[in-house]
């Protein structure tokens, strides 16, 4: 069964169609909220909370990108996740045990290309943190545009539908997004692969 | 430092836009014969790049579960809106009610109360001025002398005959609706005779010294009422004397048919009194009825919502 055909049937309350869409999403949705959140089991429940919303909504679903409306929705549950979090601090406590769990996530040896030496590996997953944690250093707007763009490596149509806004408001905030990122970046030092040291270095 | 901050924001957004192929063939030609001529810019593409490039390089999380709705789940989340919908207008009608009701109170029982004091006061009998002045000494345990009051709050008190008894479903109205005051906390002006009532029957029990200044007008009025129209022939019909005087103001509510109730329903303020009792007792319902509702509906809420 196709999107579409999977989509009307939800629509029309079945659930296992809905499922279906969860199971084809569901991997987008969570490294969507897990590089908004920058941890693991916020990125989790906003996921869940996401899927609950879409299930409710899906009915008021009018065509056009069904991955760019899921999109909105789960940014959405990122940021009133983010904003319970800033209400209650004692979960970031939580969150930050999550953050090591997260971390072991992004070293899962799984994720390593075949072949890796165990440092290669272990680089790989220090570059990584380093790279989410520069992402964490940006306000909401422009992390959500540049997870959306650069690491999802969505098109600026669809992440302008994922965030509500036109897509001129998409090119800007993602080129400041990506020049603060690059200011950031260059503090990794050693994580970094030696070709974007170097155009660091050249610029003076 | 990187080359970027030394762009200003169109070109940063330019530089950006052109990176990923989706700036305007005219503006991206334009940009293209730049790039030719100023390294400057071509770092800043590089460094752009070079950036999205990192970000895209970030390995794809495994999901750590499956994020399928249960059955059981999507029921809840289809209820929860609901409920939450429902929580809010029962919670809303609740508090509309409450306000309406004690706006109501404040604004007209005040007036036209003061308007039965004044017209009842006239005929106040001798006695009765003796036991208000009794009252305003420091009261000694039984001082009160309150058995009116009590009768008045308690449905067919004992020497009640057919025709009490007949009454006896009316006070009870009022002491409910006195109660309705106590629930809506009515505000300090909302002096009416339920309340007063139940008052008195505090005073007359364990706490007499307690006697506020509204348990003195309360039973100012009430002796007046005693002594008002109609009241002799009550008073005979009960065969108790003073005691039973009390019940007699439970008959005004009776509508036409009572041969006494003709002679009662002259005294205009009583009228008054009865409907406030009346709307009273339809608003503690309501009030009554809504908060209930409010609260079941907000415990499913927040318990479908812990469940969602």
């Amino acid at each position: 069964m196709d999107e579409a055909a999977l989509i009307t049937q939800a629509q029309r309350g079945d659930l296992d169609s809905f499922n279906r869409l969860v199971l084809d999403y569901q991997g987008l949705a969570y490294n969507v909220a897990y590089r908004i959140m920058g941890e693991a089991a916020p990125a989790e429940d906003a996921t869940q909370e996401a899927f609950l919303s879409a299930y409710r909504a899906i009915r008021r679903f009018r065509g056009g990108s069904f991955r760019g409306w899921l999109l909105r929705i789960v940014t959405h549950a990122c940021y009133d996740e983010l904003r319970r979090r800033k209400r209650r601090p004692s979960i970031s406590l939580e969150g930050f045990e999550a953050d090591s769990e997260a971390g072991e996530s992004e070293s899962n040896p799984a994720l390593a290309s075949p072949g890796d030496g165990p440092e290669t590996a272990a680089e790989r997953s220090a570059l990584a943190r380093g790279i989410q944690e520069c992402l964490e250093r940006l306000p909401a707007e422009f992390r959500t545009v540049a997870v959306l763009a650069d690491v999802q490596e969505l098109e600026y149509q669809e992440v302008a539908a994922a965030i509500g806004r036109p897509v001129g408001t998409v090119k800007s905030r993602l080129a400041r997004a990506r020049a603060r990122l690059r200011d950031c970046l260059q503090g990794l030092g050693e994580l970094l692969p030696a070709s974007y040291r170097l155009e660091g270095e050249t610029i003076g | 430092m990187s080359s970027l901050s030394n762009l200003s924001p169109r070109e940063l957004e330019w530089l950006s836009a052109y990176a990923d192929g989706e700036l305007p063939p005219q503006e991206a030609e334009g940009l293209r014969a730049r790039l030719e001529q100023e390294p400057g810019l071509r770092q800043a593409l590089a460094e752009i790049q070079g950036t999205s490039g990192l970000l895209r390089s970030l390995p794809a999380l495994r999901p750590p579960r499956a994020f399928t709705l249960s059955a059981e789940r999507a029921a809840v989340a289809r209820r929860y809106p609901r409920l939450q919908l429902a929580t809010a207008l029962a919670g809303l009608a609740f508090f509309l009610v409450v306000g309406v009701d004690v706006f109501a109170r404040a604004g007209m029982a005040a007036p036209s109360l003061r308007a039965a004091g004044e017209q009842v006061a006239a005929p106040l009998s001798e006695p009765a001025m003796d036991q208000v002045q009794e009252k305003e000494e420091p009261l000694p345990e039984e001082g009160l002398q309150l058995a009116p009051l009590e009768a008045i709050g308690t449905p067919a008190p004992a020497p009640a005959e057919a025709r009490a008894a007949e009454l006896a479903a009316t006070p009870s109205a009022v002491g409910e609706s006195a109660a309705a005051e106590e629930l809506a906390a009515a505000p300090p002006q909302t002096g009416t005779a339920p309340s007063y009532a139940d008052t008195g029957q505090a005073a007359a029990g364990t706490q007499p010294a307690e006697a506020t200044p509204e348990a003195e007008a309360l039973a100012m009025e009430l002796q007046a009422q005693a002594s008002a129209p109609g009241d002799d022939q009550v008073a005979g019909q009960a065969q108790e004397g003073d005691r039973i005087a009390a019940p007699e103001p439970a008959q005004v509510p009776v509508p036409g048919g009572d041969p006494s109730a003709g002679q009662l329903s002259e005294a205009a303020p009583f009228r008054a009194l009865n409907r406030i009792a009346g709307s009273g007792l339809a608003f503690l319902l309501a009030e009554i009825g809504l908060g209930a509702a409010a609260l079941v509906l907000a415990v499913l809420t927040l318990r479908s919502r812990r469940r969602r």
